[in-house]
């Protein structure tokens, strides 16, 4: 079996509203995917449906040739868009328990990310800064050895030198066989670590392709590509020039 | 049962950091009490010192047993249906062991501060003489039943706090169905879940002529027989409850 995620007609509805829309999507292994798309294009619907946080309304989806359940979680790392820390928690506390229930996670490495960014083990979690929860959480999520990263707006929010530092992670931490999915609305950030892009519209997939041919065959960047699909025009006419 | 394990170790540790303050106050609080009433302080002083102690003592007691209730529900509101339940529905394990841990650890939180509520009590009335001798006279004058009812009445006692437990669970799962006003919702629900209970008793008790019954048999006899259909409702209700939710949890999530 070649894709590591298989979405087959893919559709979630909340009340009437479609956040995604027939989508079908086969994503093979040991690929850095961007998950590209204005706010409410469907990016994080898509995530937690492949983390099994939502159901789909519609389609079905597999991962690793398994319906979503506990033994694809079992190989998904996810990091959301929001902190998931209980507040009473110190860093051993969250390394102890990712070590309990997941297999691939590697406490080592954990530790010594911790170590390299000063985050103490005994630091309790709502003692510290929102920079510090963000890279905590990432060092969790990347300290594992997943087939399927999901990482969900990782560089939202954060400042320059954070930014780097998330993308050094993910690039340092992956495996080939796996792949890293990045949802996100800062492309020229995260440019330069794709391989493909999906760029996802009103929850449907307008365009799944490799950067490589984006660039050979348009001669543009994916951010240039990006700003043509979701263009809209403002009020009173195009931006001077 | 090793999944179910580790969470019951989170899921206590969470609590504990809260309780192994609270239980020893509990007892703290009783052995002061029972001091100031050994020391039979003369005067209005006395009559101030053991009034301030007794109404400690019993606001102590109040406060552990409303904190356990409500520490319970904000585990579970909190720790799968907001921010944190990111984190443990991405966890490879079942809904069903997600609740069962959530619940395990209430019921056992509920029920040890009971405990040592009574053990404080207990420990408190021991110091006051005369105390069992006027207790023993008041069991005997109230000519408990068998020890079939009482076996009864406990088993009532303990399936209530689980189903009010439950009940509450359900209620949440339920309110987080809604996009909007969801802690609203689940407080709405919960009192509509009562109201249903109660119409459905009613109706059932009159459409299956349920006091016809009673003219047949003794007056312990019915007694038994009223708690051991109280009983087996709550079970059932229990079980009910727990299905619903792990249904909602599975199939509904919906965190935003």
């Amino acid at each position: 079996m070649n894709e590591l995620v298989e979405c087959v007609g893919v559709g979630k509805t909340y009340d009437a509203v479609k956040a995604l829309d027939g989508v079908d999507l086969r994503l093979p292994a040991g690929r850095i995917i961007g998950l590209l798309g204005p706010n409410g294009s469907g990016k994080t619907t898509l995530i937690k449906i492949l983390t099994g946080l939502l159901c789909p309304s519609e389609g079905t989806v597999r991962i690793d040739g398994k319906e979503i359940g506990t033994q694809t979680k079992a190989i998904v790392s996810y990091l959301p868009d929001k902190m998931y820390y209980a507040g009473w928690m110190k860093t051993r506390d969250l390394i102890e328990l990712f070590a309990d229930f997941y297999a691939d996670f590697r406490r080592d490495r954990a530790e010594k990310m911790c170590q390299a960014l000063g985050i103490g083990l005994e630091a309790k979690v709502k003692t510290m800064s929102k920079g510090t929860k963000e890279k905590l959480q990432l060092i969790l999520v990347m300290s594992r050895n997943a087939r399927l990263y999901l990482l969900d707006e990782p560089i939202a929010g954060v400042d320059p030198a954070a930014r780097e530092f998330i993308l050094r992670t993910i690039l340092t931490n992956y495996s080939p066989e796996s792949t890293v999915m990045i949802s996100t609305h800062l492309i020229a950030d995260v440019e330069p670590v794709l391989d493909e892009v999906i760029f996802l519209k009103e929850g449907r997939v307008v365009r799944y392709d490799s950067v490589d041919n984006i660039r050979s065959v348009e001669g543009k960047s994916v951010d240039e590509v990006f700003r043509e699909i979701f263009r809209t025009i403002p009020i009173g006419g195009e931006w001077p020039c | 049962m090793a999944v179910l394990r580790k969470l019951l170790k989170y899921d206590l540790r969470a609590n504990m950091k809260i309780f192994l303050f609270i239980w020893p106050a509990i007892l703290v609080f009783s052995v002061i009490e029972r001091l100031a009433i050994s020391a039979k302080p003369d005067g209005k002083l006395g009559t101030i010192l053991i009034s301030t102690t007794t109404t400690i003592f019993v606001l102590a007691v109040l406060a552990a047993c409303i904190v356990s209730l409500v520490v319970s529900i904000v585990r579970f509101y909190s720790g799968l249906l907001r921010d944190e339940g990111y984190l443990m529905f991405t966890l490879p394990v079942k809904p069903w062991q997600l609740i069962l841990s959530k619940f395990l650890t209430a019921l056992l939180t509920v029920v040890v501060t009971a405990a040592i509520s009574v053990l404080a009590s207990w420990y408190l009335f021991d110091g006051i003489n005369g105390f069992y001798e006027v207790a023993k006279l008041l069991w005997n004058e109230l000519d408990l039943p068998s020890g079939v009812t009482l076996v009864l009445v406990g088993s009532i006692i303990f399936t209530s706090v689980c189903m009010l437990l439950l009940q509450i669970y359900l209620a949440c799962s339920i309110g987080h169905l809604f996009k909007k006003h969801r802690i609203l919702w689940s407080v709405l629900v919960y009192y509509g879940i009562n109201i249903l209970i109660e119409v459905l008793s009613v109706s059932g008790l009159i459409g299956f002529n349920a006091f016809a019954v009673f003219e047949y048999t003794s007056t312990l006899g019915m007694l038994n027989t009223v708690l051991g259909v109280v009983l087996a409702v709550q079970v059932a209700l229990c079980v009910l409850y727990f299905f619903v939710t792990e249904h909602i949890l599975r199939k509904k999530l919906n965190l935003e």
